[in-house]
């Protein structure tokens, strides 16, 4: 075993105890107030449902799934055990733990192939899986953060693959994606997104072609293998559910150009992360892509987190539905490069710039462990995340005042939390 | 929340809720991230209740009058984030024409409360 190799297991190791230790600081918060939004209802109902169906054989689970064909079946499909002994969405977030793991691992990985090493990688890596807005979404029964996290985890493996050549890493390349498509019904969205990457980035290689169609073909097929069960069985409602409360008439919905749609998903987006953390987090994975353009080693990588995240954007954009943690995915790649662009070291070369940078660095350094520091009081992006600032649809505060004033004038029960 | 405070206890108030409304059809003009059907069905779940019979809230018009005549309940109140919107001058004349009274209120901030509405009684036997 070589020393970087034994290196960057080490860097794994501790990037997934920190995410760990920080996510069950966010559970507990979660635990002691005993909130769960309107999402987390749903889907602890629907691994309910599966924890029965899964007690009466394989062919009781295809009709559950085709049951709740609007939702994706992976994580209630994981935590039907847990629902078997308690339904509770408080419970069952415990789903979300493998999803925090991977995401640290991949993290390490991605920020590996950055250029970084060493105690750089390990802090780096613990510092991005347990940002707080990516975090706040492990802390509900919600497929947000899987999503994200195997996103992650399909550029790691791809990363892995040496650009295909690797055939285990390009299996687990294909099973990343596959999952990815069933883990949120949005998830081809993504799967497309890094797709479209891949693709540019192959399109770009020279050599060992044979190689790399190989690898190609290996994770098409474990991809596929993997998604097509559910999307064979429930794909249809599932499609139906996409274009309908994506692009159709609903409540979600509404009508605006082109233009406006990308605002609103920026909007949107800066809205959910928290905009101070939205701008810090903007600003250092520029600043990180730019300081990976330079290195011949981080360009690769870092084009492909950087096309991914912004292909996804644009993919969501075209849809008016705010939806909840749709731009998770990109978030976690743009967290990616900012913790690139704090922890890698600086370049050696003098002069003003430098000087400029290392200050600029000094301040993101501040900002960032001034929200980790805040993790526990990360409730407030999960009051964001349950909906209680989507406002898409318009309140009727002062009728509802009204009927409230006339309720006052009659006699009734009145209990207070 | 309308408030610097704490999320409330969700799955008390689901359960204070359907231990009013029960299975009976209920219509649910206020529902947001704290109270909503998904709650209800869920509190019915796990007190292994019959899940209450909900009416989708229909915004306005004679919807929502043949949604008010149909319903035993109303689970009414202020919210600055419902997922749906309600006609609150239309339900407000609603509940007086048809004589319903609220039976049940949970304040969970200034700003944010429920209050359920019940049919009077002869209503209510009149359609067993």
């Amino acid at each position: 075993m070589g020393t970087t190799t034994r290196s960057s297991r080490r860097a794994a190791a501790i990037a997934c105890a920190v995410a760990l230790v920080a996510f069950l600081v966010v559970l507990a918060a979660r635990w002691q107030h005993g909130f769960a939004n309107v999402d987390d209802y749903l889907y602890a109902r629907q691994a309910h449902e599966f924890a029965r169906a899964l007690a009466n054989g394989p062919a009781a689970l295809v009709e559950a799934w085709r049951a709740f064909g609007q939702n994706a079946p992976l994580v209630p499909t994981l935590a039907a055990p847990l629902a078997a002994i308690d339904p509770s969405p408080h419970l069952l977030t415990l789903a979300q733990l493998p999803f925090v793991l991977l995401l640290a691992a991949s993290c390490t990985v991605l920020l590996r192939a950055l250029g970084l090493a060493g105690a750089r990688l390990a802090l780096a890596a613990a510092a991005a899986a347990s940002a707080p807005p990516l975090l706040a979404w492990a802390a509900m029964f919600h497929f947000a953060f899987p999503s994200a996290a195997l996103t992650v985890a399909a550029l790691a493996a791809y990363m892995l693959s040496r650009g295909l050549r690797s055939l285990v890493a390009s299996a687990l390349f294909g099973l990343a994606i596959g999952l990815l498509c069933v883990a949120r019904v949005i998830g081809p969205l993504y799967a497309g997104a890094l797709i479209a990457a891949v693709a540019g980035d192959q399109l770009t290689r020279h050599g060992d072609w044979r190689e790399r169609l190989r690898g190609a073909l290996v994770a098409c097929s474990s991809a596929v293998l993997v998604a097509t069960p559910w999307w064979a069985a429930a794909g249809g409602s599932a499609l139906r559910y996409l274009t309908t409360a994506g692009y159709g008439e609903s409540p979600f919905t509404h009508e605006a150009g082109l233009l406006e749609r990308a605002r609103e998903r920026f909007d949107w987006t800066t809205t959910e992360t928290g905009w101070l953390v939205a701008c810090v987090v903007l600003a250092l994975a520029a600043l990180g892509l730019a300081r990976a353009l330079r290195n011949d080693r981080s360009r690769r990588p870092a084009l492909l987190m950087a096309i991914t995240a912004l292909c996804a954007m644009t993919g969501l954009a075209t849809s008016t539905n705010a939806g909840t943690g749709f731009a998770l995915p990109a978030i976690a790649l743009a967290v990616c490069l900012a913790a690139f662009a704090v922890a890698a070291p600086p370049a050696r070369r003098s002069g003003r710039p430098a000087a400029g940078l290392r200050g600029l660095r000094a301040l993101c350094w501040r900002v960032s462990l001034t929200s980790a520091a805040g993790l526990p009081c990360s409730m407030r992006y999960l009051r964001q995340a349950s909906g209680s600032d989507r406002s898409g649809s318009s309140a009727h505060p002062d009728s509802s005042r009204r009927a409230q004033r006339w309720a006052a004038s009659a006699t009734h029960l009145t209990a207070t939390d | 929340m309308g408030c610097e405070c704490d999320p409330p206890n969700s799955d008390r108030l689901a359960r204070r809720v359907l231990a009013v409304v029960s299975d009976k059809p209920t219509l649910l003009a206020r529902d947001d991230a704290l109270l909503n059907a998904e709650s209800q069905r869920f509190a019915a779940l796990r007190s292994g209740r019959l899940a209450p019979q909900l009416l989708a809230p229909p915004s306005q018009g004679p919807a929502l009058k043949d949604a008010l005549t149909r319903a035993r309940y109303v689970v009414a109140g202020r919210t600055l984030a419902p997922y749906h919107a309600v006609d609150g001058w239309a339900l407000l004349a609603g509940l007086a024409k048809r004589r319903l009274r609220p039976v049940f209120t949970y304040r969970i901030s200034q700003a944010k409360d429920v209050t359920v509405y019940a049919a009077p009684r002869s209503d209510r036997r009149s359609r067993r």
